[in-house]
């Protein structure tokens, strides 16, 4: 401040342009992938930011927030390798990570509401990026069977159509209306069609990291709420 | 092997059709208002319970006058459909005042002045959104850059300052005191950026930033 101040280094503007990251790709690959999350991003930025503003509320600066730490959170995911665009798609990488993130600051929010402080948001509580990679991994294992596109799966067209019912979040009177039986059968024919695609599901090779416990911790017996679902309302 | 059972396989059920919804969505010409309309119903009452904890801090936040208040239009990419344009909000953490024009540009800039512990900790950050006016981080001279640093300065007598220009979409920019506070503790602990062995190239290139950001760091040693 007395003037005497000195550069001790400073980045040629060329070389240091476009430095987004490196983790444990380098070079070309590193390129690649650097190109891939730009097109990722530009293709799905703006959901993100639909997203969380329905959450907060139409606040842009909220939402904006939030979506930011996705895409840095996504990004971090990436250039570490923790989690491999071959393996499942961007979008349900991306969508698995919004909706914990979004539980997150809804958790936090409801801690903070008393003893508020500044510092609005803290790190996304339950993030594990390796989770969220391996979650999408199955996720994506799951609409391909939607689609009928999962051979192993041995799914007939019939299981497909409950699956897909159920997917839609449909209980079992509004799927025993669709499929015109009584609840009970159908009750009875998604637990089956659901069995199948788990004993696919579980015969599949294990993705990167075992799925954690969340979904099990928090789904009960009977209950519909899934981790989407489960993880908007306000976490616990 | 891993072994789901239905109500966790029921649960990645829902979130595939969510995903699929997703898809529907950013197709091109797959979705009129309708779809959207549908879209926009069953996330806003999936979302409800996380909305009210949400709002509730934001407005903590936003009587506060961290970043955050009612401003300037901005928009991330623009979808393959229309979507009504976002307002959001870029306050200045020096001035208090909110960005004008500089929140409306395609690319932004963010200026941050960091100032560490001697064991490379964060003491402090200042970081300014509403320099550079009209010009490219590239266009910016070296000693003006320091000045305006120098300007920021958070903590006086530093031994050292680290300055981080970075330009890209405002999304991908440490735009909130949060933010910045991450991205100067992370660049403090990146190799390269170290007091003793800075190297502008090596800190330039930490992990620390998103991708498609164009960055600029200098050293500024002080001595009494």
């Amino acid at each position: 401040m007395d003037g005497r101040e000195q550069v001790s280094g400073e980045s040629d503007a060329e070389r240091a342009r476009d430095a987004g990251g490196k983790g444990r790709h380098d070079g070309a690959e590193s390129d690649q992938l650097r190109a891939e999350f730009i097109a990722a991003h530009d293709r799905l930025h703006a959901w993100t930011l639909r997203f969380f503003m329905a959450g907060a509320g139409r606040r842009a600066s909220v939402a904006e927030d939030l979506a930011q730490r996705t895409w840095s959170a996504a990004w971090k995911a990436v250039s570490t390798g923790v989690y491999d665009p071959a393996r499942s798609s961007m979008t349900t990488f991306v969508h698995g990570v919004a909706h914990t993130i979004a539980r997150g600051a809804a958790t936090e929010f409801a801690r903070q509401a008393n003893r508020p402080k500044r510092g609005v948001w803290p790190e996304p509580e339950g993030l594990d990026l390796g989770e969220e990679a391996a979650r999408a991994e199955a996720v994506d294992q799951v609409r391909a069977a939607l689609r009928g596109d999962a051979p192993g799966a041995d799914l007939t067209e019939e299981e497909i159509g409950v699956l897909q019912l159920v997917s839609r979040g449909l209980g079992d009177r509004e799927l025993a209306a669709q499929l015109g039986v009584a609840p009970s059968t159908a009750n009875a024919r998604k637990r089956a069609a659901i069995q199948k695609l788990a004993a696919h599901l579980n015969k599949e090779p294990a993705p990167t990291r075992a799925i954690g416990l969340r979904f099990a911790d928090r789904a009960g017996a009977g209950e519909r709420a899934g981790p989407v679902r489960q993880s908007l309302d306000g976490g616990a | 092997m891993r072994t789901l059972n239905e109500n966790q396989v029921e649960a990645l059920l829902l979130a595939a059709h969510e995903v699929d919804e997703v898809e529907r969505l950013l197709a091109p010409g797959r979705v009129g208002w309708s779809g959207r309309a549908r879209w926009f119903a069953a996330g806003g009452a999936a979302l409800l319970a996380a909305s009210v904890a949400i709002v509730a801090g934001a407005m903590l936040s936003g009587a506060r006058g961290v970043p955050g208040g009612p401003g300037t239009q901005s928009a991330g990419p623009v979808p393959t459909h229309a979507t009504p344009a976002i307002a959001t909000a870029v306050v200045d953490s020096n001035t208090g005042v909110e960005v004008g024009a500089e929140g409306l540009e395609p690319n932004a800039k963010v200026l941050l002045a960091i100032v560490g512990h001697p064991d490379g900790s964060l003491r402090c950050v200042n970081w300014s959104a509403g320099v550079f006016q009209g010009r490219a981080l590239s266009e910016i001279h070296d000693d003006e850059l320091k000045s305006i640093a120098m300007s920021m300065l958070c903590f006086n007598p530093a031994e050292r300052m680290l300055v981080v220009g970075v330009e890209g979409p405002r999304s991908r920019l440490p735009m909130t005191d949060d933010r910045a506070q991450e991205l100067a503790r992370c660049m403090l602990a990146s190799p390269g950026c170290e007091s003793g062995a800075f190297n502008a190239g090596t800190c330039a290139t930490s992990a620390c930033l998103t991708a498609g950001v164009s960055v600029r760091v200098k050293s500024v040693a002080m001595t009494p």
